[in-house]
């Protein structure tokens, strides 16, 4: 435990560096952020257009957790797979603690990224769009993104284990991956107007249940609804890193006795 | 073949994209009760398929030229390097035709009733937009000679363009101060031009439509020259045409 900590807070130190070498400081506040509050805007006036504004509103909600999502299945696949073209994968497996464990640290400014850049259209929109923000309910906000981005990440995990095996097709599963949770998370499209099979299928996916609470939180609802809300992402988050456990272990353990770790 | 070999992944993004996030725009329209706009929305994804493949084409033209270091040898010689350039960007942008039919079918499938009562209307917007998307790909493509970093500015002009031509809902939603811009994205009349192909297209509108479209695309492609060429020189200058 000891050993994974320190292997963790050693490789988020490093993750700071990884990301603003990816992403210079300047770059990150005049280009990644501004994306976000330009994509908020676009879907808020579709949906201005299409029902009014309180369909407007929902439309930023949902922004605010696509952008989080979205940014962690695209940047932390990426990471993972990155890990093979660098040729570090044989050190990670040499290492004597978890390949996980190092690659979650590898990715913590990644998950920083994913949560702040959902919040900032969400601040920025909220004034236009009359979506009152009290301080408790701004603190809810932040926590329920930073929970998104963490299911977010494992189900990255998840992703960046298959893209391991299909080299190049990373970006395809990440964006396939996350317009699928789109339709299906309710970050658009009210999930009660989706047909049964498809909003089952949404509550094993990520966003899906930090939505609810983070649209529960802004409307002032009942705490053990949004704390639900919150329990019931950890959850499947928690289930997605054991998924992406095995499915590393099994990878590494084939590629290990192959002997081609390099270029599974 | 080989291109669709080699661009595999990029093809099936190009494939998939647009019909899903169709999907998404129409089911938005239908659960919240407004199913006459499923017509209006369902083309937007294609456009922006469009757009977003020629500017993500030209990304890759300069960063793959740059990491094989090859980039010199496109400046070195003596056709302008424009010229390739434009050719791997309309490659791609031919390979993403296919999200026009493929739309055209889900929008069928998903029950939306699309009509294209004049198809060379249509056509003519399609081809008008693919048109223009290339030259505005060419104008990214000098931003990604200037810098490699540019790649991240390029995919923040998106979402601007995309709310200026008004792809996914009227221009009339917009501040009026906005509303004149509108004029100048080419995008702007190809889509409104997709959208009147529904009834037979008067002639004042077709040639409205799709001569701005024409014409500003040989603006942006002079634009793109021109700043190609200024991009090169500058880089040829600074000694930093591969590691930019």
């Amino acid at each position: 435990v000891i050993d994974s900590s320190r292997i963790l807070r050693r490789a988020a130190v490093i993750s700071v560096g990884d990301f603003f070498a990816v992403f210079p400081l300047r770059t990150y506040l005049i280009a990644w952020i501004p994306r976000g509050v330009f994509q908020m805007a676009f879907y808020a006036l579709l949906a201005q257009f299409i029902a009014g504004p309180e369909f407007a509103r929902f439309a930023l909600v949902g922004t605010a957790a696509q952008v989080t999502y979205q940014s962690l299945f695209t940047i932390a696949t990426s990471t993972v797979v990155r890990e093979q073209g660098s040729g570090t994968i044989p050190l990670l497996v040499a290492a004597p603690g978890s390949a996980l464990v190092a690659l979650t640290g590898r990715s913590v400014a990644t998950i920083a990224n994913g949560a702040l850049s959902g919040l900032l259209p969400l601040l920025a929109g909220a004034p236009f769009l009359g979506l009152a923000l009290t301080a408790p309910g701004a603190f809810a906000v932040v926590v329920i993104l930073v929970v998104v981005a963490l299911s977010a990440y494992a189900f990255a995990l998840v992703l960046g284990g298959i893209g391991l095996r299909w080299r190049g097709y990373h970006n395809v599963l990440s964006s396939l991956a996350g317009t699928a949770v789109t339709i299906l998370c309710g970050a658009y499209i009210p999930r009660s107007t989706l047909p049964d099979w498809a909003q089952a299928l949404g509550e094993v996916l990520p966003a899906t249940h930090g939505l609810e609470a983070l649209r529960g939180a802004l409307a002032g609802g009942a705490i053990d609804g949004v704390l639900r809300g919150v329990g019931a992402e950890l959850l499947v988050g928690a289930a997605y890193l054991v998924l992406a456990e095995l499915s590393f272990r099994f990878f590494l353990s084939r590629a290990r006795s192959a002997g081609t770790l390099d270029f599974h | 073949m080989q291109l669709v070999g080699e661009r595999l992944p990029s093809f099936l993004l190009s494939f998939a994209i647009s019909p899903i996030v169709a999907i998404i725009y129409v089911l938005m329209a239908r659960g919240a009760g407004r199913p006459d706009l499923e017509a209006f929305v369902v083309l937007s994804p294609m456009a922006v398929g469009l757009w977003g493949t020629a500017t993500l084409a030209a990304g890759e033209a300069i960063s793959s030229e740059r990491a094989n270091a090859t980039l010199e040898l496109l400046v070195a010689a003596p056709l302008p390097p424009a010229i390739p350039v434009i050719g791997r960007i309309t490659a791609s942008i031919a390979m993403a035709l296919i999200s026009v039919p493929e739309t055209l079918l889900v929008a069928r499938l998903a029950g939306v009733h699309l009509t294209v009562a004049d198809p060379i209307a249509f056509a003519a917007g399609v081809l008008a937009l693919a048109f223009s998307s290339i030259a505005v790909g060419l104008i990214t493509a000098s931003t990604y000679v200037l810098a490699n970093g540019a790649r991240l500015y390029s995919n923040l002009l998106g979402f601007p363009f995309f709310i200026l031509a008004g792809v996914a809902f009227p221009i009339t939603v917009l501040p009026n101060w906005i509303q004149p811009l509108s004029s100048v994205v080419s995008m702007t009349w190809a889509v409104d031009l997709l959208r009147q192909s529904a009834t037979k297209v008067p002639g004042e509108i077709f040639w409205r439509d799709l001569g701005m479209t024409v014409v500003l695309g040989v603006v942006y492609f002079a634009i793109g020259f021109w700043l190609l060429r200024h991009v090169e020189r500058r880089v040829r200058f600074d000694g930093t045409i591969g590691n930019a």
